[in-house]
């Protein structure tokens, strides 16, 4: 078995001094693995962290694979992504691994990991850390950010947020459930360095870099395609089809109409990627930029995106769900099937401010109605019968109790015993507890750690 | 055998009176005379005085319970069976009140005259009908209303005083929450309490001849105009004495007083506690009772409709009118796909607002 704690410490201090030296308050620093390893902390921990200052060492190793579950190759190999994107995106980017949490969550472990070793770049240690702990029951990452990626304390261009920590941990994700942790790593180093430049983990090619979206300036490309296929779902002369029908209609009633395919939202989320595709696309006509832009997603979902004057029907949410219903339906038979029927439908919507519906939906209308008539036709059948019983055995004699009569004379209560019964009724779970396996991470923003420092961060089990 | 038949005859021309609900008078509807009860008795005094109490003769009795007895207006012979009490000559329409039956025991202690006269049934009855849907058309015709029969029903009224030791299975419960589980706790608790109360003028018809819930659906009568029985409240009505007695009818009542008693004490007596339910082991003593023979005004009458008779009853005092009554099955048909259309059309414009516009 590899010696990778030793390895690392050894090269340490074979390196550069200041790695394996004291940090200021004098606490050991990490990579010697001595006696503290006995202690109930990480040998990495501080023995005194009251008078604990923050301080950056570049030196850090930048991975650190305590569990041993990286080989020399695949180490060194995640430490090239680490030094390019780093490079890249200005942040520092920092894996550890450990086959223990020493009794403190993956959080903690990761927050304080960072924050105790002297990570990060510049004043505010602008950087990301990915902790894998390979506890037996325990298995999980947590990702911790901090600096100016920390939404909680930063409102810059790239920001941890929900949306970014799922983008990343679904892409870990299936590497981390299989045993790939090192092609894992590397590919969430590389999303890494994507979502450091251009503010999102997976930027299409057509989007700006976070510097160009500083100085970007919003203005109409005319010559910018109507039917931007990046999925491959249309044809050739599909597109050109579809191409003609959306300018007839973009000249006719003088809105802006545009179909993109997408494989996915890029981590971006749905709504961000349709307004980003429209908007650094150069859409949209007159000085509102009008327009209406459809994104047929990889997944099979659609979404409508519109910007200035467009027909009130399509600022109606069951209106645009109907529309996209009706196309998604004939979409089955095609996308090109699926953005006909669109752009037949818009039409309709340009022209008459309004959708029409399916005859499936005026069938089920008519259906349900009549079905739902038999409940007052049976209800008033019932009710005008029983106001025919007239002709009724008296039960009682409440009406002849003489008034006052009423007495109790004497009473006595006699416990007999208890029971007991039991209803399953889960409570309700916060939002910072444990997150599933994959169908999102635990996300927690704005979180202090035991430095004292302010991180936010996410994280799954495996 | 001698029967004792008493007829009241207009003092002035000495035809048949009648007695009218409306002016509590003997009326006389050939002279268009009218008389108080005790401006007869005077009169009949006076003839008495003049040629004797009339006699009438006991006819054949052939036929078994049935009696026969002298009309003292025109001398027919009429027959009546052993419950009547009063009739009306089928020949002259003398009211005949047969003395010999409402003696000792079978006379009633009070009776509640007629209020509504024969006159007022036909309105009474259509206001019945309002609402009822389903009543075949054919109902609605005064004309489809037979003959109407004004019968004085011998009712027994009880007072009762139930007491005993009345006991009730009851709860306290608390619910509280255990992990993932929410856990009610129920405290068990015989509650045993002596209750009494009491209960007057409960009525139960004590005729053979009257259907009980045609009877019962006939309540309630207002005792308060109770008048102390006379003969001439019986002019122009037939009348029943009494075929089933106090005893027999008693478990009936008690029936009625317990499942009140039951109730009362259950609301009453148990506060604090839920799911409250009577204990078996109860024990409600119903012996304190007793019961008074009176006479209660019913008009009763049928309809014949589809070669069935449906029979119906008017409270005499009240004009209350309760009757089985039967479902046109067209009606019954058509009421329902219009309700179901209604139904329909208020759900396809709601779905069409909602959802299809």
């Amino acid at each position: 078995m590899k010696k990778k704690v030793l390895w690392i410490a050894l090269l340490a201090l074979l390196t550069l001094l200041p790695f394996g030296s004291v940090k200021a308050d004098g606490a050991p620093l990490l990579i010697a693995p001595g006696p503290a390893a006995e202690s109930d902390k990480p040998f990495w921990y501080p023995q005194d962290t009251s008078n604990f200052q923050f301080f950056t060492d570049a030196t850090a190793p930048r991975v650190a694979d305590y569990a041993d579950i990286f080989t020399d190759e695949e180490e060194a190999a995640i430490l090239q992504a680490i030094g390019t994107q780093s490079a890249r995106g200005g942040a520092d980017i920092v894996v550890v691994t450990d086959s223990s949490s020493y009794g403190m969550s993956h959080r903690e472990y990761a927050d304080d990991f960072y924050d105790y070793n002297g990570y990060g770049f510049g004043k505010d240690r602008d950087g990301i850390v990915l902790f894998i702990c390979m506890e037996a029951g325990n298995r999980g990452w947590w990702t911790s950010v901090t600096g100016r990626l920390d939404p909680a304390v930063s409102s810059g261009p790239v920001l941890y947020t929900e949306t970014v920590a799922n983008a990343l941990d679904d892409a870990l994700y299936d590497y981390m459930v299989s045993g790939r942790y090192a092609e894992g790593v590397i590919d969430w180093v590389g999303n890494v360095g994507t979502w450091l430049v251009y503010g999102v983990p997976f930027a299409p090619l057509w989007y700006p870099t976070v510097e160009e979206q500083a100085v970007w300036v919003r203005e109409r490309n005319a010559s910018a395609a109507r039917i931007v296929d990046n999925a491959g779902l249309f044809a050739g002369s599909e597109a050109s089809a579809l191409q003609q029908k959306a300018k007839d209609l973009s000249d006719t009633y003088g809105v802006d109409v545009v179909i993109h395919a997408a494989k996915n939202d890029c981590g971006m989320g749905k709504n961000a990627y349709a307004q980003a595709f429209y908007q650094y696309g150069g859409y949209g006509l007159y000085s509102d930029y009008s327009g209406i832009l459809l994104v047929m997603f990889g997944d099979g979902s659609q979404l409508l995106y519109t910007e200035g004057e467009v027909p009130s029907c399509l600022n109606d949410y069951e209106t645009v769900e109907r529309l996209l219903d009706m196309s998604g339906e004939a979409a089955a038979g095609g996308a090109a099937k699926g953005a006909e029927k669109y752009l037949s439908l818009l039409e309709k919507a340009l022209k008459n401010n309004r959708i029409p519906h399916s005859s499936g939906s005026w069938i089920m209308g008519i259906v349900m109605a009549a079905v739902g008539g038999l409940i007052p036709g049976a209800i008033s059948r019932g009710s005008a019968s029983a106001s025919m019983k007239t002709v009724r055995t008296a039960f009682n004699s409440n009406d002849y109790l003489v008034d006052g009569s009423f007495r109790v004379n004497s009473g006595n209560d006699v416990y007999v015993g208890v029971t007991t019964s039991r209803a399953y009724s889960p409570q309700s779970k916060s939002s910072s507890s444990e997150g599933g396996s994959s169908g999102g991470s635990t996300y927690s923003g704005g979180h202090t750690s035991s430095s004292g420092s302010s991180h936010s961060g996410s994280g799954r089990k495996f | 055998m001698a029967n004792n038949v008493s007829g009241r005859k207009c003092p002035n021309c000495g035809s048949a009176l009648r007695y009218d609900p409306e002016s509590s008078r003997l009326i006389c509807d050939f002279c268009d005379s009218g008389f108080t009860i005790e401006e007869v008795d005077a009169a009949d005094r006076e003839q008495a005085q003049q040629v004797g109490s009339m006699n009438f003769t006991a006819g054949n009795e052939a036929l078994q319970n049935l009696k026969a007895y002298v009309c003292s207006s025109c001398g027919a012979e009429v027959v009546a069976d052993p419950q009547t009490v009063s009739l009306v000559c089928p020949y002259c329409g003398s009211n005949i009140v047969l003395s010999d039956k409402i003696n000792g025991e079978l006379c009633p202690d009070g009776i509640i005259p007629f209020a509504i006269t024969p006159k007022a049934l036909p309105q009474a009855v259509r206001n019945f009908y309002k609402g009822k849907k389903l009543l075949p058309r054919y109902f609605f015709s005064d004309a489809s209303i037979g003959t109407v029969q004004g019968i004085y029903v011998p009712f027994w009224l009880y007072d009762s005083n139930p007491a005993g030791e009345m006991i009730f299975n009851g709860s306290k419960d608390r619910t509280y929450r255990d992990g993932d589980y929410v856990v009610t706790e129920h405290r068990n608790y015989e509650l045993h309490r002596n209750v009494s109360m009491s209960f007057h003028d409960i009525p139960t018809d004590a005729s053979e001849r009257m259907e009980d819930a045609l009877m019962d659906s006939l309540e309630p009568f207002d005792f308060s105009a109770m008048k102390a029985f006379n003969t001439d409240y019986l002019a122009g009505y037939v009348a029943d004495r009494w075929d089933k007695n106090a005893k027999e009818m008693k478990a009936r009542t008690d029936r009625r007083v317990y499942n009140s008693a039951v109730t009362i004490a259950m609301t009453n007596a148990t506060a604090g506690y839920s799911d409250v339910n009577l204990n078996h082991r109860s024990h409600l003593d119903m012996s304190n009772s007793t019961a008074r023979f009176v006479l209660l005004p019913v008009y009763v009458f049928d309809i014949k409709w589809n070669n069935q008779a449906y029979s119906f009853a008017v409270n005499g005092q009240t004009g209350k009118v309760v009757g089985t009554l039967p479902e046109d099955k067209a009606l019954k048909t058509r009421f329902f796909l219009k309700w179901w259309a209604i139904g329909a059309a208020v759900l396809m414009a709601v779905n069409w607002l909602l959802f299809l516009h």
